[in-house]
């Protein structure tokens, strides 16, 4: 798999078209998560994923192969929709009181709901509270290295992941509060 | 409760992270037809587009100019068409002789070429006052009367240029060509003085074409270079790395050769030393960039990128463990949170060949050209420095950078400027502005650009 992949990458250094193609079907539904991780919508999704291949397959001679190919397209792809969101995560964030709410076990409640839905109930969130999310929950960022990326306070960090947070438990929540209604049915 | 709130991002990290949805339909044939589009694309970029306009502008006048020029000075035709005086020796003798010619010419081009031929031993019979008197329906015939009092005398209005069959006035900045008549009179001319008119009939015969003029010359000066993605898409693309890359200024000079077949018409070639550089912020690209699945790295990679080139450089070793939080970080967050002051200059020295062709635009005391060429670059040597604040991570790197080819074209557009502060000497000043045709670095596809504003001087000879 390792040397495919380094042959894909010669590939595209010498922009091979096969080799594109075959690095697009190996990465494509990875990074369309990610993007639809990122993006507000599908349609939005798509076009971070455009942008981002094209970005990738223009800078892959950058790539020093030492590292994981993966994680250097991802974060490609997570530039790319920060840079499209960019005008929207710099809105002035209030700090408002923001009670988490508790529940048992939210393992248990996320057990059923599939990463579809998961996906789903982030890109609802607002863009100043999604992105946040995402680069502290999944991409495993700081306060203050996402308050340097974003040109926020850490404080407006911290408050809009502790907000995001807070909705996807709801989210959750009430999603399972509907299945158990449903089941027991 | 700060555990609960890990945890919670734990189960949607892993419920997420490695989610791999269906990409959506047809994606790949627009990315696909977007890589095509990008390859074929040629001048889209509006600043290429200008730059293509001038070149082509530039060198359609510089042609037209030329054209125009020669056609208006076929020295060449009256040389060969000039009647030969039956009698050499013409002794008290008028003449009515053909002004053939008359032009407009640049000062400092007669100058040298009068400067050149004063030095020769048959000066001073060719260096007197003539006066011109046109006649209705002839045009052109003019009388030369040659006084005998103005032998010799080096600040007369008109000089003869006795190679070229040529007078040329200071005053005016009017070169005539003369062709002698067959028409004698015994006016003007004494029996004990060389003889103009024989000496214009004698060279009429054995008319050569205006004799190369040669200039050597040296220049220097500072060079701004760059690495600009013209194409829109590329900008998007490369943006972000952009906005951590910055020009530096180095320096450029050499020596040159210059053939001067015409007035305004030059060649130039040369050797010349020329470096350029780029400096970028070690934060930008550092490789293993994932932040999560670390493969243990020990060092930090520097990747200069696009320009001048992609070697990467041990600059230090980390360990990746944040402090605060525990967690691994990707080693461009580490860097830039401990050094945001970094950078990373690469340096590339090359030997530079031009092949330049130069048209004067105006021809004056003070002449302004216009030049255009190609420049052959062969790479000498490339150099890494790393300078931070942090004393540990500052040093120069001196390894040769990977990925810079060894030898590049360039082709340059300019403008000049020729003073003459003595009769051979001559000052410039140059702009010039030169766009790689190729990429300097074997994989970037990114070409650079060049800026010098180059001084220095010529010697005519």
């Amino acid at each position: 798999m390792a040397d495919n992949i380094e042959n894909i990458i010669e590939g595209c250094r010498r922009k091979e078209p096969n080799a594109q193609r075959e690095l697009y079907e190996t990465f494509s539904g990875k990074m369309f998560g990610v993007c639809l991780r990122y993006a507000g919508s599908y349609q939005d999704a798509e076009d971070v994923l455009h942008e981002g291949f094209l970005k990738i397959f223009e800078k892959i001679y950058q790539f020093q192969s030492r590292g994981s190919f993966e994680g250097w397209i991802r974060r490609i792809m997570v530039n790319t929709a920060l840079e499209k969101y960019r005008n929207q995560y710099k809105v002035i964030n209030i700090q408002d009181n923001i009670k988490e709410p508790e529940y048992d076990s939210f393992e248990d409640l996320t057990d059923n709901i599939t990463a579809k839905e998961l996906t789903e109930f982030i890109q609802a969130l607002s863009p100043k509270y999604r992105i946040v999310f995402n680069l502290y929950a999944i991409e495993g960022y700081s306060h203050k290295e996402i308050s340097e990326m974003l040109n926020i306070s850490e404080g407006t960090s911290k408050s809009n992941l502790s907000r995001a947070r807070a909705i996807l438990q709801d989210k959750v929540y009430k999603y399972y509060s509907r299945s158990i209604r449903v089941e027991t049915l | 409760m700060n555990e609960e709130r890990k945890h919670i991002d734990n189960i949607i990290r892993d419920k997420l992270f490695n989610y791999s949805p269906p990409p959506p339909p047809g994606a790949w044939k627009k990315i696909e037809a977007d890589l095509n589009q990008s390859k074929n694309r040629f001048l889209t970029s509006p600043l290429l587009r200008i730059v293509a306009v001038i070149a082509v502008i530039t060198g359609l006048t510089a042609a037209t100019l030329f054209y125009v020029n020669n056609r208006q000075t076929p020295l060449r035709d009256i040389a060969t068409n000039a009647t030969e005086s039956p009698d050499n020796n013409l002794v008290n003798q008028s003449v009515n002789h053909k002004l053939t010619e008359e032009r407009k010419v640049e000062n400092t081009n007669i100058q040298k070429r009068y400067i050149k031929e004063k030095n020769l031993p048959v000066t001073s019979t060719n260096t007197r006052e003539i006066s011109f008197d046109r006649k209705e329906n002839i045009s052109f015939v003019t009388e030369i009367k040659i006084a005998e009092d103005e032998i010799v005398n080096e600040n007369s209005n008109y000089k003869l240029i006795p190679n070229n069959n040529v007078v040329f006035n200071d005053t005016t900045n009017t070169e005539y060509i003369v062709q002698p008549e067959v028409k004698r009179s015994n006016q003007f001319i004494t029996e004990d003085k060389p003889d103009l008119i024989a000496d214009l009939s004698r060279n009429a015969e054995k008319f050569k074409p205006r004799s190369l003029q040669w200039l050597i010359g040296g220049q220097f000066g500072p060079q701004y270079s760059y690495t600009k993605a013209f194409q829109e898409n590329v900008i998007r693309q490369v943006n972000d790395y952009e906005e951590k890359e910055s020009a530096v200024v180095a320096y450029a000079g050499g020596f040159n050769v210059q053939m001067q077949p015409s007035k305004r018409f030059s060649v130039q070639s040369g050797v010349y030393y020329s470096k350029i550089g780029t400096s970028v912020s070690a934060t930008r690209s550092v490789s293993p960039t994932s932040s999560l699945n670390l493969p243990e790295p020990e060092f930090v990679l520097v990747d200069t990128g696009r320009s001048p080139g992609s070697q990467p450089v041990i600059i230090a070793t980390f360990n990746y463990s944040d402090n605060s939080s525990g967690k691994y970080i990707s080693p461009e967050v580490y860097l830039s949170r401990q050094n945001s002051e970094l950078k990373a200059e690469q340096y590339s020295e090359y030997v530079e060949i031009p092949l330049v062709l130069k048209y004067k635009i105006v021809d004056k005391k003070l002449d302004i050209n216009i030049s255009g060429g190609v420049w052959t670059h062969f790479l000498i040597s490339s150099k890494t420095v790393i300078v931070g604040e942090n004393n540990y991570l500052s040093r120069t790197v001196s390894d040769r950078t990977e990925n810079i080819n060894s030898f590049d074209y360039s082709g340059s557009l300019g403008l000049g400027i020729d003073y003459p502060v003595s009769p051979n000497i001559l000052v410039n000043l140059n702009p010039v502005f030169k766009y790689y045709l190729s990429s300097d670095n074997s994989r970037s596809g990114l070409k650079p650009y060049t800026f010098g504003i180059m001084t220095g001087f010529s010697y005519s000879f």
